[in-house]
């Protein structure tokens, strides 16, 4: 073993090498994780959309399929934090940071179950007439992904403004969502036999505008994972 | 939190003795075993102070030992390497098998076997001599006739010291901080090349900083020894080891083997009360 | 305001300023410097009475008392045999006593269990430190010069001395070994070595200062003893004895406390002054035997 002093070296106070490399490891790694959960919560509902408009039961039946990886990966993520906190006594900016990570990870799994239900939708509409859809619904789509993307990067940045903007640039996707329903309600009373074919829309359009809530949700969590206070940034 | 989860975080479990001679399960690992403790009790005169303790422990693994004062930990950890042999009223039943051989065989002796499993107290004891000197000691009452000058510093760079003396290798360990000579004390006990590096409470008489370097380097270490360490420090136990026993007194003063298991089990969900009742602190 | 009882402040100075003027203190204070100033004056009175009656003789012949023999001419008497003969007894005693008395110790230290009889012959050895001189004079009297035929002859007296200093040369390596912490023992054995590589290669070098002080005063007090000399047949009177080293060891022998001895017997007035110069001459080598063990001390102490 060659290393001079260790991994353990430099006292603390340079800043560079650290005490607890194994804790400052653990950490790292969780992170990991929640990014990849992220990722897979982001193709998700690409997909889920993408079926929607494309018409394709198979890639629908995908995405459901891999809903259970998404769930399975936010379990090991709870483990693992649960054991660290259990184990390394963290205090401070770790205990918040892997309360806040632990809350984003939750949210992420809800926001697979979103994707998998516009899946569903996907299946459903699949089977009736074509018509052409709302074209708000891919537009919300690409916002609710460009945020989750965004949300992410303030979580790794662990960055307080980047966090406040994507929890501002939820009210587009609300604006959206809102005239969504309008359009749902005109289309029932202007061709009631196309009823079906609005609720279908309107409830991927709610899923989608709900998926945005939480992506402000974990915005909330990177606030407060910096500066220790809950701020409701999404009223 | 799912809702089962805190169902469960929640759940009121029943209050549970163990009987002495209940064996616990045996750590889920397939690491070779390195301790098989066999029904060990130790006494010193008519006084039981281990009863019936039977446990494994596995290679390149930390084994913490953790327990209130005075149930017998020390006891258990010097009972490994014959060390509680110095004291004349001291002797026991039962086996610990050291890869299969037992320790306390009457052919055995224990100079060889301190030489196989050595030990780091819990106060500092360097020997008042030069660093060089201190960790030369093992090698050469071994009977090591290679490379002297090789030997230590590799033993000092095992024990992430080196660079902070290579350059005083002549000067007393004696005048170093309390941090450094208790890794002085970790090379020097490397230096004989053993196979099991015992540690009593090795960081109760240092500093958190001192403490925590500590813990890092039984992590690199654990690749090439097996450590078993005792502490009264359960934030110890729960950051530095793969492996926790629980040992705690009976009414008669002696001490038995709770429940052992991987140290994230026990700290997260440990299977008896009286475990979940000492590590969350609501009792000394 | 004027207040009328004090408040708690003014109480705390009152206190802290003194309440009053501790005479008890002082009083045990200044006793027992005089009962220190009581016993160094009797001691300096002692010795300057025997330097004052000892300078006639060092003051007008110093060297020809150094090197002359014993005459019954107190002009022409010296101490040269009595030096010679009581460095001689001193070197046998530091070949006898030392190696048995270390060794003794080291084994009821680092090696005897605790048993009856270890504890047994710890309290004995003690006991034997306490017993008159004059009885190892008896012993050597009986054992060495009748029993065994040597006669008397310095080997004998180096014999006897031997034995009687031997208990102080146990008690005090003993304490020096016990002083030896634990931990160090520990430490050695726990990396592998044995009892007797953990004795020699730490125990002893640690404990060297205090047994090197043991053996030195020791010898001071070997050197002094006169009782025992006597009996084993330390000559009294003058003799010629001069020979090689042989015949000094097998002949007729004094030493200088005997030489204090004869000359304090004597009824001539010239031998005060002889008298009290060989005790000078004594007090002064056994003060700086003393001394250097007191210098050798300071000096290992400090490396630790």
């Amino acid at each position: 073993m060659e290393s001079g002093s260790g991994p353990a070296g430099v006292s603390v106070g340079h800043g560079h090498e650290t005490l607890r490399p194994t804790f400052e490891q653990a950490l790292s790694n969780l992170k990991d994780n929640v990014l990849r959960l992220g990722a897979l919560v982001e193709r998700a509902v690409e997909r889920a959309a993408r079926a929607l408009v494309e018409r394709d039961v198979e890639l629908a039946d995908q995405v459901r399929w891999e809903d259970a990886a998404v769930n399975e990966l936010q379990r090991s993520i709870n483990q693992e934090i649960t054991s660290l906190i259990a184990r390394q006594g963290p205090v401070a900016r770790d205990v918040r940071e892997l309360l806040a990570l632990y809350h984003a990870a939750a949210e992420l799994e809800r926001m697979g179950d979103y994707a998998t239900s516009i899946a569903k939708l996907a299946q459903q509409l699949a089977s009736e007439p074509e018509e052409p859809i709302f074209r708000q619904i891919p537009e919300m789509e690409r916002l609710c992904r460009s945020q989750l993307r965004a949300a992410m990067r303030a979580l790794v940045d662990v960055s307080e403004e980047q966090a406040r903007a994507v929890c501002a640039g939820d009210d587009e996707l609300d604006a959206l969502y809102k005239s969504v329903y309008e359009a749902s309600i005109a289309l029932m009373e202007r061709s009631p036999d196309r009823a079906r074919q609005a609720t279908h829309m309107l409830f991927a359009a709610h899923h989608l505008e709900r998926l945005g809530d939480r992506v402000t949700n974990i915005g909330e969590d990177v606030v407060f994972l910096v500066t220790g206070q809950i701020e409701d940034l999404n009223p | 939190m799912t809702i089962t989860d805190l169902r469960q975080a929640l759940e009121v479990r029943p209050r549970m003795t163990i009987e002495a001679s209940e064996a616990p399960p045996a750590v889920l690992d397939d690491a070779e075993v390195v301790f098989d403790v066999q029904g060990f009790s130790a006494y010193y005169g008519d006084f039981r102070a281990l009863k019936e303790i039977t446990f494994q422990i596995r290679e390149h693994q930390i084994t913490a030992i953790i327990g209130p004062s005075g149930c017998g930990k020390s006891t258990l950890l010097r009972g490994f390497n014959r060390m509680n042999d110095l004291v004349q009223s001291a002797h026991s039943d039962g086996q610990i098998l050291y890869h299969g051989v037992d320790l306390y065989a009457p052919e055995v002796d224990p100079v060889e076997v301190r030489r196989r499993i050595g030990m780091v107290f819990q106060k500092p004891n360097p020997f008042p001599k030069s660093i060089y000197d201190n960790v030369a000691f093992g090698p050469r009452v071994a009977g090591f006739k290679g490379d002297m000058d090789e030997r230590v510093e590799q033993s000092l760079r095992r024990a992430a010291i080196w660079d902070e003396v290579k350059d005083k290798l002549a000067t007393p360990g004696t005048a170093l901080s309390g941090g450094q000579q208790q890794r002085l004390c970790i090379a020097r006990a490397i230096a004989v090349e053993p196979d099991v590096i015992l540690m009593d409470e090795p960081c109760s008489a240092l500093d958190p900083v001192a403490t925590l370097r500590i813990e890092e380097l039984m992590h690199e270490l654990k690749q090439n020894y097996t450590i078993v360490i005792v502490t009264h420090n359960m934030q110890q136990a729960a950051r530095a080891s793969d492996v926790t026993a629980f040992l705690t007194m009976g009414d008669d003063r002696a001490g038995y083997l709770v429940e052992m298991d991987t140290t994230d089990k026990i700290f997260t969900r440990p299977e008896h009360r009286l475990t979940e009742d000492y590590i969350t602190g609501r009792f000394g | 305001m004027t207040a009328t009882s004090p408040s708690a402040g003014d109480l705390v100075a009152l206190r802290l300023r003194g309440g009053g003027f501790d005479w008890r203190s002082y009083l045990l204070h200044g006793a027992m410097l005089l009962a220190m100033l009581l016993a160094l004056g009797i001691l300096l009175v002692l010795l300057a009475d025997v330097a004052m009656r000892a300078l006639p003789v060092l003051t007008q012949r110093p060297l020809d008392f150094l090197t002359s023999d014993l005459s019954s001419r107190p002009a022409r008497a010296g101490i040269v045999q009595g030096l010679i003969g009581s460095l001689l007894l001193v070197f046998f005693v530091a070949i006898l006593a030392i190696p048995v008395g270390v060794g003794a110790a080291v084994y009821l230290e680092e090696y005897a269990r605790d048993t009856r009889i270890t504890r047994f012959v710890r309290t004995n050895i003690r006991n034997l430190a306490g017993v008159p001189a004059i009885v190892y004079g008896l012993l050597g009297l009986a054992v060495f010069v009748t029993l065994l035929g040597l006669g008397k002859i310095l080997i004998v007296g180096g014999l006897t001395l031997a034995i009687l200093v031997l208990p102080i040369v146990v008690i005090t390596t003993s304490e020096a070994l016990r002083a030896v912490p634990g931990s160090i023992r520990e430490a050695a054995l726990g990396v592998g070595a044995t009892r007797w590589e953990m004795v020699r290669s730490h125990v002893l070098p640690y404990a060297a200062p205090g047994i090197l002080t043991g053996t030195i005063l020791s010898l001071a007090r070997a050197f002094g003893e006169t009782a025992p000399l006597l009996m084993v047949g330390a000559v009294a009177g003058t003799f010629s004895g001069h020979g090689g080293l042989i015949e000094q060891l097998t002949g007729p022998y004094t030493a200088l406390p005997t030489i204090v001895f004869n000359w304090a017997g004597q009824p001539q007035d010239e031998f005060r002054s002889l008298t009290a110069a060989t005790i000078v001459v004594l007090v002064a080598v056994i003060l700086l035997v003393n001394g250097t063990a007191i210098v050798l001390r300071n000096r290992y102490d400090r490396r630790w």
